[in-house]
């Protein structure tokens, strides 16, 4: 593997703030020397930056799955019958929209530096970052539920009960990572465990929407 | 030997000659496209069985239920073909099998069906709700999806494998992500530059060599992760966990508790380093083995 290629490799957990010191320091080195890879980091960071001036989402709501359940249960209409879905282009394109804008929200949110300090203890985990972070998982995760409900009634049964209970272990991944932070504090092995479930729950949903 | 097999092959030409199943349509198509044509099929139920061969044309057979229609068209432009159903609910299974060029990029969809591919080596995109996917014959790139079906791949320079609850094998590839919720994952290579496993409870399993600057990642909230690797293993190695437990074969280092409510943390070097394997779970156990001779791809 070339010197380019190693570096890029490590050139988006770089840009993401996310990278040990000693690799931190080798790209910055190879990004020093080499033109080639300075305009690809230069390219990513314009990208990130770009990202930047998506609008922010309001606040998540507390129990999502709980919500999408009762909505499933208010909108269940007398519907019967199983039959397979034709893929509605609007709602694909809106929620290819969402994702993306959270994706590139979140990485701008994650390219931030961390907090000055470490911070023990609860009122830690109400830190900008963690809370702008999750309330643009969570606000996508709402809007890709609504999509869902409106869907949910065409699904055959078998991959509503797949969905559902996929949703389900996410949610308590999340409980759990979010009990966690708010008991330790900052963390940024604990947010990228979270990240990720919010991560596997939008991909979950956008993939249901989209069956 | 030979009576089992003259019988076999006798069973294998009847049942090819035979007319199809009452209702049943037996379909076949030809057209003559480019090297790298672009092919989309779109099958919801049965079979869709795509094989690449040394020919610059596309020939599909098949049978289809009764009420069921073929389309299939295009040019070396790109070709498009699938089966509409009598009605949306249908789930009589169609099968339809390809013969495409290797290089071509191939897409496609189904929702109960199962895919297999063999032998392409351009592009593939397979994407089925509970069926299963398998890929034989690395394809440059590669997606494939599916909700609750299993997916085995042979996978080349780049490839991307999703399932929520479906098990996920993987062997090769370069640039490999791998993501479930709760299907189990197997991953085995010696030649990777990039991989990442990720699942939310499903257990993740990497199993072969990591490579001088390569870049291994396993990530579970609490599915168990598995890392099996030579005795020579060369890396710098970072293991977290929260809840979980860590068992090391490869030296006497134990967890040591982060401050602050943080988890616990496990990074040393094996060998002379020059390589990243980093394992992050909340809760699931980490297993870091050696690999006996036997397992050592």
């Amino acid at each position: 593997m070339s010197d380019c290629e190693r570096i890029g490799v490590l050139l988006d957990d770089y840009l993401s703030g996310t990278l040990r010191a000693g690799d931190r320091t080798e790209v910055e080195r190879h990004l020093e020397a080499c033109p080639t890879c300075a305009r690809e980091a230069e390219t990513l960071r314009r990208l990130l930056a770009d990202a930047r001036a998506l609008p922010r989402s309001i606040a998540p709501p507390r129990d999502l799955w709980r919500g999408i359940d009762a909505r499933l249960e208010e909108e269940r209409p007398a519907r019967s019958g199983r039959r397979f879905i034709r893929v509605r282009p609007r709602l694909l394109a809106a929620a290819a929209v969402v994702l993306v804008a959270v994706t590139a929200a979140v990485a701008v949110q994650l390219a931030r530096p961390p907090a000055q300090a470490p911070l023990a203890g609860g009122p830690a985990v109400t830190a900008p970052r963690y809370a702008a972070v999750a309330a643009d998982y969570a606000a996508a995760v709402r809007e890709l539920e609504a999509s869902f409900v409106q869907r949910y009634d065409r699904l055959p049964p078998e991959t509503r009960a797949v969905v559902s209970r996929n949703l389900a272990v996410i949610d308590t991944a999340i409980a759990e990572a979010r009990a966690a932070l708010a008991a330790a504090g900052p963390n940024p092995d604990l947010e990228t465990l979270l990240w990720a479930s919010y991560r596997a729950k939008l991909d979950l949903l956008g993939r249901a929407t989209k069956l | 030997m030979l009576r089992i097999s003259l019988i076999t092959v006798s069973y294998a030409v009847l049942v090819g000659l035979a007319p199809p199943a009452a209702g049943q349509q037996r379909v076949e198509r030809r057209l003559t496209v480019g090297e790298r044509t672009p092919i989309r099929v779109h099958n919801l139920t049965g079979s869709t069985t795509v094989r690449g061969w040394a020919h610059d044309s596309v020939v599909l057979t098949g049978t289809l239920p009764a009420g069921a229609t073929l389309y299939f068209g295009g040019s070396a432009g790109g070709v498009k073909g699938g089966v509409e159903l009598a009605d949306p609910a249908d789930t009589m299974p169609a099968h339809l099998e390809l013969r495409v060029p290797r290089g071509a990029r191939v897409w496609i969809k189904s929702a109960s069906g199962d895919i297999t591919v063999e032998g392409v080596s351009g592009g593939l995109d397979v994407y089925t709700v509970s069926g299963r996917v398998s890929v034989r014959g690395a394809a440059a790139e590669l997606t494939a999806e599916s909700m609750d079906g299993a997916v085995t791949v042979e996978a080349g320079r780049w490839a991307r494998v999703k399932t929520a609850s479906g098990a996920i094998a993987v062997t090769g590839g370069e640039d490999v992500g791998v993501a479930t919720v709760t299907g189990a994952v197997t991953y085995a290579a010696d030649a990777f530059r990039r991989a990442r496993l990720e699942s939310v409870s499903g257990d993740l399993t990497f199993r072969g060599a990591v490579p001088r600057g390569s870049r291994l990642e396993l990530e579970s909230h609490g599915g168990q992760v598995t890392v099996e690797v030579p005795a020579a293993l060369s890396a710098e190695i970072a293991i977290t966990t929260f809840q979980g437990e860590v068992h090391n074969a490869f030296g006497s280092q134990s967890l040591r508790p982060l401050p602050d409510q943080r988890g616990r943390a496990l990074e040393f070097t094996a060998g002379t380093g020059g390589a990243d394997l980093i394992v992050r779970t909340f809760k699931g156990d980490v297993r870091l083995l050696r690999a006996s001779a036997k397992t050592t791809r």
